[in-house]
C-alpha cells in the first residue's frame, strides 16, 4: 500500500497536511508523530494548540477482512 | 465450515490544518535555509558579521545582501530573530521575513519526513507564494 502525503505551507506560516492511503488509526499516530519530532529536531510547534482535522470521505469505507476454517 | 471476521480496518484519511511557530530553532537548519535562501535570491551571505545598510548597520549570525544593496538577517536563540531595516523597502522586507520562515518550516518538515521514511516525489511554490509538496512511503 502507498501512503502519501500532500503538503502546503503558506507564507503566513499555516501548514496544511493531507493523508491519503493511510490504514486504520496509523494516519492519526504519523500525523502526531511528526508534529512530536518536528518540535523535538527542529523546534516547529503548533501555535496555540490550534489543529483543525477533517475526516475525508474514506474514513468511512470499512474493510473487513474475513477468515474461513 | 466457519466464517468470522477477523479485523475491522479502516482506511482513514485525513486532512490537517495547522499554524506553527519556531522556539530553539535547529541551528544547523537555519545555516541550510540561509545557504539556499543566498542561492535563490541572488543574494550574498555574510555569517557572523556586520552590514552597513543603507540607514543602519546589521549584525546578526547570518545576513543576506540583496543585489540591490539591502540587508536582512537572523539571529538564532530562542528564537528565531530577524533583523534589518525595513525602510524605503517594507512590501520586500516583510515577504523575506515570511520567506525565511516559511523556507526553514519547509526544510524542517521534509527532513523530518524524510526521516520517517518518505521520499519527496514533487514540489512547487504557487503564484501566492505557497510551497506545495507530496512525498510516499510503500508498505
Amino acid at each position: 500500500m502507498v501512503k502519501t502525503i500532500k503538503y502546503v505551507i503558506n507564507p503566513d506560516g499555516t501548514i496544511t497536511l493531507d493523508f491519503n492511503g493511510f490504514r486504520g488509526k496509523v494516519c492519526v499516530r504519523e500525523f502526531e508523530k511528526i508534529l512530536k519530532e518536528l518540535e523535538k529536531n527542529f523546534g516547529v510547534t503548533v501555535e496555540n494548540n490550534a489543529i483543525k482535522q477533517d475526516l475525508k470521505p474514506e474514513y468511512y469505507q470499512e474493510e473487513v477482512e474475513v477468515v474461513e476454517q | 465450515m466457519f466464517k468470522y471476521v477477523l479485523d475491522r480496518v479502516y482506511t482513514m484519511s485525513h486532512i490537517s490544518v495547522f499554524r506553527t511557530k519556531i522556539v530553539n530553532p535547529n541551528k544547523q537548519l537555519v545555516s541550510q535555509v540561509m545557504q539556499a535562501l543566498a542561492q535563490q535570491l541572488n543574494a550574498r551571505l555574510l555569517i557572523n558579521q556586520s552590514y552597513r545598510d543603507k540607514y543602519v548597520t546589521v549584525n546578526a549570525d547570518y545576513i543576506l545582501v540583496l543585489p540591490n544593496g539591502r540587508a536582512i538577517g537572523v539571529n538564532v536563540g530562542d528564537v528565531l530573530k530577524i533583523v534589518g531595516d525595513s525602510y524605503g523597502w517594507h512590501s520586500q522586507y516583510q515577504q523575506l521575513q515570511q520567506q525565511i520562515v516559511q523556507t526553514y518550516v519547509h526544510f524542517a518538515l521534509l527532513q523530518q519526513l524524510q526521516q520517517m521514511g518518505y521520499q519527496l516525489t514533487n514540489v512547487q511554490q504557487l503564484e501566492n507564494g505557497a510551497i506545495v509538496g507530496e512525498v510516499i512511503k510503500y508498505g
